[in-house]
């Protein structure tokens, strides 16, 4: 049964601190000084105790994927040549997330319970242990294209929270969190979704492998510095490196460790025999916009992208995801038309 | 006619042109209201000739002033020096007359964290700080402040520079191991850090605190750890003896840097050569020697355990004398 109701500061806080005793929450916070500039703040994933603490109007910096996909995942432990699984259990963890970042879940979803019809055991038992709550768009953020992205709206939440002038509105979609909430009137609570992009995108429907060669992805190699920062702050980016990292104190029993990486920073691509496929910042870019826009979709049917805008946002390039797709559909007509 | 010392005691100059002098204005920190600007426009258009020079010190001056005029003009400027001044926590006692002191230059310093990204904190703020530490005076002494160790400001040619660093702090539990921090460093820096073990460590006998490192790690594995200031003594140019400044303090906290610029006057008072017009700091300390200046301008300082006082050894390059 859905609840709707509005709080007061204090019934919200203690129906907040009441879920805090059980479950983990994890939430956009602002940082005080955190930033990656002098005195600047970062807008990103933590821990949060009460409702007070949570950053409601910005947009993260980094997503909250490594709730469910560490940095570093230990795998195995190696002593002495015995490999034994490490099963780190995740506790019941509440995240707060908008549409887009919800989304995204399915694209992680796809790609570590779907994929190759197995489901990763890593990935599983934090997804199982994870709730979303629902942060509010009342209107999109500059870089957002998520209505384009039909990414928007999403009705897959437990609670929706909102911070008013006065108190709190919240919508209880989840039973098990009725029992927090013993207070407050019914109201008509909904949650706002924002209702057009700034600038929309329409993604291609097909793109020739002749698009390989245009000279746009030159354009790209002047300009993208290969940083990384458009994957490590994306929602959907799921690729990983796998080392075996020794002990400091014991080099014999290494950890196996499961380490995020990245399409756009140096060695991704590079073979044995030293060969490098995707050298050129350009190339590493295409790779990235086209298994965002296109290569995922083929294989999982949807696309990898959400329109989350922070590759947009955390740029220090100022590359423009939206730009980059528009380039990609202009050379598209172009060989139409020729062709 | 014109006491010309009197005159370049409040920061006027006495030109070239005979009965003519320069208006200069102090503008601490190089950041200024752009209000003042049309005070210095009527400045110029009214008493000047309509030109502006934009001194290397980061202050105005205004050529062109008739001597005659010194006394209207600097009740023309008066509200503006005194603002620009208060800006800083520097109360003029009678701004109507100008300048009280000329002596201690601008407080020069980089555009800083109001813009640059490299910047380990706000420049303006501190050259602000640093001016009401030491002006007005009639000491000789020249400060400059910049945001890193890139020294856009020059600050190794002052008497003294401050250098804004920051300590890295590095969590490996966020590394991804993309070395985009290590490469650079390596590249443009001073190849402090180093990668093993799929994880990074910093020399600290290396690095140079300049927060590349952070700057380049595109999950936040670098961050920001604790602010501090490495101070630069010993610079000039000048005809004789042109030097580089070399570290004095390293790891100073503001306070520190502050209550060392506060006790610049009382050294340079005690120990300059009284038959000159005017000596600067460095040719005093020169002949002092270090650890007279040392313990004039450390008394009264709690440093901490991270604070390293180094003896600078440049002795600069000297156009020899004729025997
Ligand atoms: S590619 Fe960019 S806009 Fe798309 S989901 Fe990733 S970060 Fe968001
Ligand atoms: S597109 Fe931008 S954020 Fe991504 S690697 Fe290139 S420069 Fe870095
Ligand atoms: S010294 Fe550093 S902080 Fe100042 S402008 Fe240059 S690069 Fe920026
Ligand atoms: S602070 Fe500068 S010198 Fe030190 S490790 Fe980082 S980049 Fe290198
Ligand atoms: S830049 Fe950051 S993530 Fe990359 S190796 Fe350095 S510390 Fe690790």
């Amino acid at each position: 049964m859905m609840k709707t109701l509005r709080l007061d500061n204090e019934q919200a806080e203690n129906a907040f601190r009441a879920i805090a005793d059980d479950y983990t929450v994890v939430a956009p916070k602002r940082c005080a000084g955190r930033g990656r500039f002098s005195d600047t703040d970062l807008t990103t994933y933590e821990t949060v105790e009460s409702l007070g603490e949570i950053e409601f109007s910005a947009k993260t910096y980094f997503s909250a994927k490594s709730v469910l996909l560490p940095i570093r995942e230990v795998m195995f432990s190696f002593n002495r040549g015995e490999a034994e699984e490490v099963r780190t259990s995740m506790p019941p963890t509440i995240v707060f997330l908008r549409a887009c970042d919800i989304h995204a879940l399915a694209v992680l979803d796809a790609m570590f319970l779907e994929h190759g019809g197995r489901e990763d055991c890593y990935y599983a038992r934090r997804r199982e242990n994870m709730i979303c709550f629902l942060l509010e768009c009342p209107g999109p953020f500059d870089e957002c294209f998520c209505v384009s992205m039909g990414t928007s709206r999403t009705k897959d939440y437990a609670v929706f929270i909102r911070p008013e002038a006065e108190g709190y509105a919240a919508e209880i979609m989840d039973d098990r969190f009725e029992r927090y909430f013993p207070f407050g009137d019914r109201a008509h609570v909904a949650p706002r979704f924002s209702e057009e992009d700034p600038i929309p995108v329409a993604l291609p429907r097909h793109v020739e492998a002749s698009l390989f060669a245009d000279a746009s992805w030159k354009e790209y190699s002047q300009r993208c510095i290969a940083c990384g920062r458009c994957n490590t702050s994306c929602p959907t980016c799921t690729c990983f490196t796998v080392q075996d990292i020794p002990a400091a104190d014991d080099r014999d029993s290494p950890t196996r460790q499961r380490i995020w990486s990245s399409c756009q920073v140096k060695d991704f691509s590079l073979l044995a025999g030293n060969h490098d496929f995707r050298l050129a910042h350009g190339d590493k870019m295409r790779y990235r916009v086209l298994h965002k826009i296109t290569d995922f979709a083929k294989t999982f049917g949807l696309p990898m992208c959400v329109g989350c805008g922070r590759c947009d946002i955390v740029c220090p390039e100022y590359i423009s995801m939206r730009k980059c797709i528009e380039t990609i559909n202009t050379i598209c007509r172009r060989g139409a038309e020729v062709g | 006619m014109y006491d010309t010392k009197a005159i370049m005691r409040k920061a006027f100059r006495i030109s070239k042109v005979r009965n003519e002098s320069a208006i200069r204005i102090r503008v601490p920190g190089g950041h200024l209201d752009a209000a003042h600007l049309s005070v210095i426009r009527e400045l110029a258009e009214t008493f000047g000739n309509g030109t502006v020079h934009l001194t290397t010190r980061q202050g105005y001056e205004i050529p062109g002033v008739k001597l005659t005029d010194l006394g209207a003009i600097s009740r023309h400027m008066a509200e503006m020096i005194a603002d620009i001044e208060v800006a800083c926590g520097v109360v003029l006692e009678s701004p109507e007359d100008g300048y009280p002191a000329a002596g201690t230059r601008n407080v020069c310093a980089c555009i800083g964290n109001r813009v640059c990204r490299f910047a380990n904190f706000d420049t303006t703020a501190l050259a602000r700080k640093i001016e009401q530490a030491i002006y007005p005076n009639h000491t000789h002494l020249k400060v400059a402040i910049t945001g890193c160790p890139n020294d856009c400001i020059k600050a190794h040619l002052h008497d003294i520079g401050i250098v804004g660093t920051v300590v890295p702090e590095y969590d490996p539990s966020r590394c991804i191991g993309c070395e985009a921090c290590l490469d650079n460093c390596k590249k443009k820096i001073t190849n402090a850090l180093s990668f093993e073990d799929f994880a990074i460590t910093r020399d600290e006998d290396y690095c140079l605190r300049c927060g590349e490192c952070i700057l380049k790690c595109p999950t936040g594995a670098f961050s920001r750890g604790k602010k501090l200031y490495r101070i630069l003594l010993g610079g000039r140019t000048g005809k004789r003896n042109p030097r580089l400044a070399q570290t004095f303090v390293e790891n100073a906290t503001q306070d520190i840097v502050l209550g060392i610029c506060r006790n610049l006057h009382r050294f340079i008072a005690t120990y300059i050569d009284q038959s000159k017009a005017k000596e600067h700091m460095g040719y005093i300390i020169d002949r002092t020697g270090f650890d007279t200046f040392k313990s004039f301008v450390l008394e009264g300082l709690t440093l901490g355990p991270d604070v390293k006082v180094v003896q600078p050894t440049n002795p600069g390059y000297v156009y020899p004398r004729r025997p």
